[in-house]
């Protein structure tokens, strides 16, 4: 195994665009939640109809609970598997690391989930296929059905579990507990969502059903009894929908718009309900029940919006990016370089040049910026009109792209990452002019040897050049250029992070090369932590640049 | 402490060896299930033995069972599989996933064709063609599906096939380990299927069911003569994989520091040689065979058990370890 050690991007990659990919996680994700949701809440209708046909002298209640069993039993090896299988796989396929990282995390939740499943799956087998054997014992009946139904909701809190860690980890960055994953702060909040949610679904799935009963005086009974508990589970799900929102408004106040929406739905439901279906439920339609069905699902989807819309960069909030790379790991990037020989490409020269750059936009930036590579997918931008922008901008990616607030890979990997985008750029139709003249700036001599420093108002993000008339600019000493790494806890890079994901910002720190550590050192960013053979180097270099190179204007002596 | 026993590096590989024993057999029972079916209702209507149509009917009824099994001790195999090592596993499943997605599809069709027609199997069974085509149709569909999972088996045990997967994922079907495996899996299916059988036919020997012995005794020869055929051809495929190998996996079992693996040798030997007397015995003699039946389903568990933990243990001695492919026909590392 010490092959598969070192991977810098440890997966290949898959040709699929990020648009269709998500697309698909998507679609899969809500197909497994409604499936979910109606074998889960099915069930609890299941047992509900049971006792009510144990109490009505009419035989059809109880033909409904066998009907209700049977069917969940039906979706789980269907829908549930089919659905949950498949949604594996794409998340295996499309985003690896966040799949090896989610089973890494929840392998304990997940070894109890199985067998709780297993339980399930049994319980759920003799309650359905066992039904003439056992319905003579109510008792006994009853308690397997029931223990099947807690056996199903326990099981689908992994899921939701996973969900809501992806958005907030909470605790688990200082722990790292399997439980603290499990629990996370939104979790509560976000099972008793996704609780409600499955018995109004399958609720509305009932209403479907009870509409397409001939029996009027069937019919009605029914839709007024299966009404009362959509409403019901409806009102529930506005108030815990509120409530998830107020959790994650902390996080993400972005998250306000579709949660409002989304609850808002339910309350419009549940009176919806309440008026139509219970109170006048020998009036109920076809039509009713589908724009019953048509609200749920639309509330199905609003659930899922909070959730994918609190994602943005990250996988794993604070941990791992949606690139599959990890926080951690990109101090070790810097260093070695995200390229790395790969078991599938043994025999193949290693990657130079712009054929590098493609292959680190590949990994870094597809993501999210799958479109550049489409024909005039690049937008046109005023930062990037230049040679040389390119690069500038990738060195000073903590402040010009806190979204990825670092760069993942070393200086040569840069490089031709830059002349990729430039390449790129130019296939786009947009031609870069080379860098313009810059204004000689006028020169003061000095008379004493002191450190050269930054005009106030020149701009930090292009490197400094020491412009001779006549020369391609020379990028300046690493003195006066902001380095590429984070420089501190005061950096912008920390505060673009911070303020974008709430992420534990030391996470980065830790693992910065030294190198660049030193260079945010030197840059004057962390003067106070200088230390003294850096501090000699440094003052040599100064004198140095001041018999060679004049010092900018307006520079205070 | 108790927790951190049940979730032990040592404990997790005896469970993997469970849960892979479990999806074998039920991926076993998933190929022999349908041609079991389409065999005994054909023959049952030519020869008009209600009991053979009976016990088609008892097979489909309880597919939904098969498929639960093969989709829960599949997906919990997987799992526990990658948990070891994630890096092969993913890669590999990159590699062949423009086939590796039919796997769940293919595996609701098959149930899907069981549960269509099991609503009309009991409404003009003597006469529907229906009847015996649709569970052909989808033993042809579990064979494909068993051969997405070998693929994915000689991927994963074979990283040397990567390059070539990467440009043509089907490149891995024309492959020597693959074809070996295949034809494991199949004569495994024999095995399993003539063992279903004869769990059907002990059936008729309960004496409240009323139904004739005779028609039980008859499915039981017919499932013993199934399953040892494929039990005489698994061992001829196991001696020819052990003579290709110059019988290095005997050395190294005879050679592994751990005890526990030469006595699960030991085990499987005895239980192969059980088996194979159960099944001439039940066909000779005709002694107890319901009894007999029950015997030869629990010495085949315990086969399938000690012929994974042979194989897989003693690789399993850190967490980076995969348990797979060390089965019979891919390389050796």
């Amino acid at each position: 195994m010490s092959w598969m050690k070192g991977f810098d991007v440890q997966y290949p990659f898959v040709d699929v665009s990020p648009f269709v990919g998500s697309s698909l996680l998507a679609s899969l994700s809500f197909g497994f939640m409604i499936f979910t949701g109606l074998a889960v809440g099915g069930m609890v209708y299941a047992l509900a109809a049971q006792v009510r046909g144990r109490r009505s002298i009419d035989p059809r209640w109880e033909q409904l609970s066998r009907a209700t069993s049977s069917g969940v039993l039906n979706i789980m090896l269907f829908g549930v598997s089919l659905f949950g299988s498949l949604l594996w796989l794409a998340q295996t396929v499309l985003r690896p690391k966040a799949a090896e990282e989610f089973q890494k995390i929840f392998q304990v939740p997940m070894r109890y989930a199985w067998l709780v499943l297993l339980l399930g799956l049994v319980l759920l087998f003799l309650h359905s296929g066992r039904w003439n054997r056992l319905r003579s014992s109510f008792p006994a009946h009853f308690g397997v059905g029931s223990l099947a139904a807690v056996a199903l909701f326990a099981v689908s809190a992994l899921p939701v579990s996973i969900a809501s860690f992806s958005m907030t980890p909470g605790f688990w960055h200082n722990t790292r507990s399997a439980w603290d994953a499990f629990l996370n702060p939104s979790f509560a909040a976000a099972y008793l969502v996704w609780g409600s949610y499955s018995l109004a679904v399958s609720g509305g799935a009932g209403l479907v059903y009870a509409a397409l009963q001939k029996d009027d005086l069937w019919r009605s009974s029914l839709v007024g009894w299966l009404g009362v508990w959509t409403a019901v589970a409806s009102i529930a799900g506005a108030v815990f929908t509120s409530i998830w929102v107020f959790v994650l408004f902390f996080r993400v106040a972005a998250s306000v718009v579709p949660g409002v929406l989304t609850a808002a739905l339910a309350v419009i439901l549940s009176a919806f309900l309440i008026w139509v279906v219970v109170r006048r439920s020998e009036g109920f339609s076809l039509v009713l029940s589908v724009i019953t069905a048509i609200a749920l699902l639309t509330q199905g989807v609003g659930i899922y919006r909070i959730r994918a819309h609190l994602e943005g960069p990250f996988s794993i909030q604070g941990y791992l990016f949606r690139n599959g790379i990890l926080i951690s790991e990109i101090g070790e990037f810097s260093v070695s370089g995200l390229w790395r020989p790969a078991p599938w490409w043994r025999n193949e020269p290693p990657l130079s040049g712009v054929a590098l750059g493609s292959f680190i936009f590949r990994a870094q930036c597809y993501s999210c910026h799958s479109k550049w590579l489409g024909k005039g997918g690049f937008p046109i931008s005023n930062a990037l009109r230049y040679e040389g922008d390119t690069l500038s901008f990738l060195s000073d990616f903590s402040s010009r792209h806190p979204q990825l607030p670092v760069f993942a890979g070393n200086g040569r990997e840069k490089k031709s990452t830059a002349r990729y985008i430039e390449k790129l750029i130019r296939d786009s139709g947009v031609s870069l002019s080379s860098q313009p003249p810059k204004s000689v700036p006028t020169v003061k001599v000095k008379t004493k040897s002191t450190p050269p420093s930054l005009k106030k108002n020149a701009t930090p993000r292009n490197p400094v050049s020491l412009s001779v008339p006549g020369d391609s600019p020379v990028e300046a000493n690493p003195a006066s250029a902001k380095p590429a790494w984070p420089a501190g806890k005061s950096g912008n890079s920390s505060k673009g992070l911070a303020k974008n994901s709430r992420a534990p910002v030391k996470n980065l720190l830790p693992n910065a090369p030294p190198k660049e550590k030193n260079k945010s050192l030197v840059s004057g960013e962390g003067k106070n932590k200088k230390p003294m053979r850096s501090v000699v180097k440094d003052e040599k270099s100064r004198k140095s640049a001041n018999r060679t190179a004049p010092n900018l204007e307006g520079e205070k002596p | 402490m108790i927790a951190a026993g049940f979730f032990s590096f040592e404990w997790t590989a005896w469970l993997t060896v469970v849960v892979l024993s479990m999806c074998v057999l039920f991926v076993c029972a998933m190929v022999a299930i349908p041609w079991t079916t389409a065999h005994l209702r054909f023959w049952g209507r030519r020869a008009g033995a209600k009991n053979e149509l009976d016990a088609a009917d008892f097979l489909g009824r309880h597919s939904s069972v098969c498929l639960a099994g093969v989709f829960f001790f599949g997906l919990l195999s997987y799992d526990l599989m990658v948990s070891r090592s994630p890096a092969k596993w993913f890669t590999t499943s990159i590699f062949w996933v423009p086939v590796l997605w039919t796997f769940p599809l293919l595996l609701v069709v098959w149930g899907g064709v069981f549960k269509f027609f099991e609503g009309a199997s009991k409404i003009r069974r003597e006469t529907n063609l229906a009847q015996i085509w649709a569970p052909v149709g989808s033993g042809v569909v579990a064979i494909i599906a068993v051969a997405v999972v070998i693929g994915l088996i000689v991927g994963v045990g074979n990283p040397s096939l990567w390059p070539q997967m990467r440009k043509s994922p089907l490149s891995v079907l024309t492959t020597f380990s693959f074809l070996y495996l295949m034809a494991f899996i199949l004569f495994a299916s024999a095995l399993t299927g003539g063992v279903m059988l004869m769990l059907v036919g002990c059936r008729s020997f309960l004496w409240e069911r009323g139904e004739p012995i005779s028609m039980g005794a008859r499915l039981i020869c017919l499932g013993a003569s199934t399953s040892l055929g494929g039990l005489v051809l698994l061992i001829v495929l196991m001696v020819v994989w052990l003579i290709a190998e110059r019988l290095d996996p005997i050395r190294e079992i005879m050679h592994s520091s751990r005890p526990l693996v030469l006595f699960m040798a030991i085990v499987l030997l005895g239980c192969v040689l059980g088996l194979l007397e159960l099944f001439l015995s039940i066909l000779r003699w005709r002694g107890n065979a319901p009894r007999a039946s029950l015997a030869v389903a629990a010495l085949l568990f315990v086969t399938v058990f000690c012929a994974i933990s042979v194989y897989g243990l003693p690789q399993i001695q850190s967490p980076g370890q995969i348990l797979l492919p060390q089965v019979p026909g891919l390389p050796r590392q």
